[in-house]
């Protein structure tokens, strides 16, 4: 399949305010111009593996969305980015809404804490605002896929020994989670597969699958016909540790396991 | 007659301001650049503080600009963000102990920074960020350029030098020395050794992270 996908997208809306002095909110508005690919979207029930097809040729609306922080004091503070789509329909949801507990410290060593739905701090690809990529319009496929299926619902440390503090030219995190629910991450992989888009998955959101044919075996006539990738299914809580390893903000290495 | 102009030119000179190139010099005789510099006068006279407007510490493409500002004692500092995302200034250093959210356009009543001593700015959101107020007991100050030097313009007379740098190991503590300034070019030669300061460049994607 070759790829006659153009997109060439405008940042029509950046936009950046506060209120009152404890809120910080910005939003982006992002229109795309395409002509997408004749193979019908997974988005549309399709095998297609991009985003748009021939059905979205146009102006579209690729991003929409809302950042907020709103401080709530010294050391607390909200977050959550507000996500609207056309495609596959018109949708409005949270992709992201934590707690966020930063304490100032006079200690050599910074730590905070993030309760809520968030991104687990595994792409270097995606740090711009409302976890978009400011490299490029799709992402890579693992990250095309983080964006559908992976978020935090819990609770996550972060102890950081920045190299400002001890004049040293590599900084460090150390991060740990437990959660509950995203069970289901990696059910697209299985039906699907990898896809490469921006397109990411609001907290109550369901991803259908395209009808092939295996569904209608008998073994199989149980399986759900679309993922609802944040719920909860054994009632049992999740885990990751990570490690964060930045020399001088060039070279940035992350692990993390599940 | 040439009584009276010999006596005016003497307390004209008396009075003259005196501008004295002061050079630092590091353990290994190479010129210090960034080292700041003030004049306090040995005789306890009293010499009045400027006073006026305010000084400035911008964040800028998240860092403090300048790097280090140098303050006469009782001196209002305001904070303004020159950027379009929030920062988290605060200090814990023993002269001023602060913190200041700076949200965009939001600007903060400026602070006083009313005890001698180096106050170590770092900000909680962006934490490579690193700047110094220095606060000075004298109205002659300044910050050496890449040759070391600084020019000063004090009245005549017996001063004590000193010089703070942010390479020192102990960076609450100063040097100085007691000079009597009758030539125009005085070298210092630090005491100690200096330590590099790494510098961390700038992440412009930290705040989602």
């Amino acid at each position: 399949m070759t790829m006659n996908k153009a997109i060439f997208a405008v940042n029509l809306l950046g936009l950046a305010f506060s209120l009152n002095a404890v809120a910080q909110v910005k939003g982006l508005l992002q229109l795309s111009a395409v002509k997408g690919d004749p193979q019908l979207s997974w988005q549309q029930g399709g095998i297609g593996l991009y985003r748009y097809d021939t059905d979205n040729d146009g102006i579209v609306i690729s991003q929409g969305l809302l950042d907020f922080r709103v401080d709530l004091s010294t050391s607390w503070s909200a977050h959550g980015v507000i996500n609207t789509y056309q495609d596959p329909q018109a949708t409005l949801g949270f992709s992201q809404a934590y707690f966020q507990y930063q304490p100032l410290t006079a200690s050599n060593y910074k730590w905070h804490v993030r309760v809520g739905a968030f991104y687990p701090q595994l792409s270097l690809e995606n740090p711009d605002i409302g976890w978009l990529s400011p490299y490029n319009y799709t992402n890579s496929a693992i990250n095309s896929w983080v964006g559908e299926e992976i978020r935090t619902l819990g609770v996550e440390a972060t102890i950081k020994r920045p190299g400002r503090s001890f004049n040293s030219a590599h900084s460090f995190s150390f991060v740990g989670a437990s959660f509950k629910g995203n069970d289901p991450a990696g059910t697209l992989l299985s039906w699907r597969g990898f896809a490469l888009h921006d397109r990411q998955t609001t907290l109550n959101e369901s991803t259908s699958f395209a009808p092939i044919a295996s569904f209608n075996t008998p073994q199989l006539q149980h399986q759900a016909n679309q993922v609802l990738p944040f719920e909860e299914v054994d009632g049992r809580f999740g885990y990751y540790l990570g490690m964060h390893w930045d020399y001088l903000k060039k070279i940035t290495i992350l692990l993390l396991l599940f | 007659m040439s009584k009276l102009f010999i006596a005016t030119l003497f307390i004209f000179m008396m009075n003259k301001s005196h501008a004295v190139t002061i050079t630092i010099n590091d353990q290994n005789q190479q010129p210090l650049a960034n080292a700041v510099v003030w004049l306090t006068a040995t005789d306890n006279t009293l010499q009045a503080l400027p006073t006026g407007s305010p000084f400035t510490m911008t964040q800028k493409q998240r860092q403090f600009t300048p790097h280090i500002l140098v303050v006469p004692q009782n001196a209002q500092v305001e904070f303004p963000n020159a950027g379009s995302i929030m920062h988290h200034v605060y200090s814990f250093s023993s002269a001023k102990s602060f913190e200041l959210k700076l949200y965009r356009e939001q600007p903060q009543a400026p602070i006083r920074f009313d005890q001698t001593g180096v106050v170590e700015l770092g900000c909680n959101i962006h934490d490579w960020m690193l700047g110094y107020i220095v606060v000075v007991d004298s109205p002659f100050y300044g910050v050496t350029n890449n040759q070391g030097q600084i020019e000063l313009t004090p009245q005549q007379g017996n001063f004590k030098l000193n010089v703070w740098h942010e390479g020192f190991s102990d960076i609450s503590q100063t040097e100085s020395k007691t000079i009597a300034l009758t030539s125009a070019a005085i070298v210092y030669q630090i005491e100690q050794s200096i330590v590099p300061r790494i510098t961390i460049g700038v992440d412009e994607f930290d705040d989602y992270e």
